[in-house]
């Protein structure tokens, strides 16, 4: 029966860390899935899904994380994932969350409360702080799921007061298009 | 006369909308030339009223700069000055890789429409219009959201796939 593993990984930035950790899931003879990697100020960070056909026996996966640590200093870790958390599609209508602004304390916690209020699950965000200006500006975008489309009308409405407290721009679209 | 400052993401003049343009005086002159010499002292090819810190519906440009250079698409109508400018109708689409000189750090890939007709004022207040397609309709746009009190930012919706660091930066 396919087995399904989350592996993350992260380590100082530097060309080969990909190619390594793609080496080591070739070698444990497993697939990988979706991932999600990236550069975060000087370190590199990995997040991946990958399969095997069978269950990788826990001394392999202990002995792979050992390796990737000593040859290129990456701290790893994997845990076994259920088939039902695989393949994530979108259950219920999408919106896009964009915050830009003036950078000050508290901006992610503040919009996630809002939204957690509202049942409204996350299922991506990313943020940037830009330092260009005399005033370092920061810049939030959160993917998720309405828990109803009537949320949609109450979470703008709250956004919007939100926005007005934080004296920052806060938008909410809808992430829909006709299929041709 | 000196080039003037370009005001920085996330300065609250960039995202406030402009007021419009009532009178075509000196003052008005005046503003239009140190746009002029700010946007040529600068790797921009247009540049609007508030990034240089004033709320009024004025832009300059000159894509010029850019298509007589690299082979773009674009229409070329020379340098223009727009004042009070309004779309009156857009058609296509494009999504080509769009900087600001107001986000110096960020690249973006915004959708705008491929062809738009633009109504505006010149600096002596004459009412003129310009249809352009291409590069010279992404500068319209890009400055018509200037004077919207908008940034790219607000025209993108991922920042792992629509965004983009410039080389260079951070």
């Amino acid at each position: 029966m396919t087995q399904h593993y989350l592996l993350w990984a992260s380590g100082e930035d530097r060309p080969g860390i990909v190619a390594a950790v793609t080496k080591a899931l070739f070698d444990l003879h497993t697939n990988l899935e979706d991932s999600s990697m990236m550069r975060l100020g000087s370190e590199f960070a990995i997040f991946l899904i990958m399969t095997s056909p069978s269950r990788v026996p826990a001394a392999r996966l202990g002995a792979t994380l050992k390796s990737l640590r000593a040859k290129r200093g990456l701290i790893a870790g994997i845990k076994e994932i259920s088939a039902r958390q695989v393949g994530f599609r979108p259950s219920r209508e999408t919106c896009i969350v964009s915050v830009h602004g003036q950078d000050q304390p508290g901006i992610v916690f503040r919009v996630t409360n809002a939204l957690s209020r509202r049942k409204f699950n996350i299922t991506d965000l990313s943020t940037h702080r830009t330092t260009s200006g005399p005033a370092a500006g920061y810049i939030l975008f959160i993917e998720g799921e309405l828990p109803s489309k009537a949320a949609y009308t109450v979470i703008k409405r709250d956004l919007s007061r939100l926005a007005s407290s934080m004296k920052t721009k806060i938008g909410i679209r809808r992430v829909d298009a006709e299929p041709l | 006369m000196p080039a003037r400052s370009i005001r920085l993401f996330p300065d609250d003049i960039l995202s406030t909308p402009c007021q419009s343009v009532t009178s075509f005086d000196s003052e008005l002159k005046s503003l239009v030339a140190d746009l002029w010499e700010t946007m040529r002292a600068s790797p921009g090819v247009g540049l609007a009223a508030p990034q240089i810190g004033v709320s009024l519906r004025v832009s300059v440009i000159d894509v010029g700069r850019v298509t007589m250079k690299r082979k773009i698409d674009s229409s070329y109508g020379g340098p223009i000055v727009i004042v009070n400018p309004k779309v009156l109708e857009g058609d296509g689409a494009q999504t080509p890789r769009e900087g600001c000189l107001s986000v110096p750090d960020l690249l973006a890939n915004v959708r705008r429409h491929q062809r738009v007709r633009v109504q505006y004022r010149n600096e002596n207040g004459e009412t003129q219009e310009i249809s352009a397609h291409g590069f010279e309709a992404l500068a319209l746009q890009h400055e018509v959201d200037h004077l919207d009190g908008k940034l790219f930012l607000d025209r993108v919706s991922n920042l792992k796939t629509d965004l983009f660091r410039r080389t260079g930066s951070g």
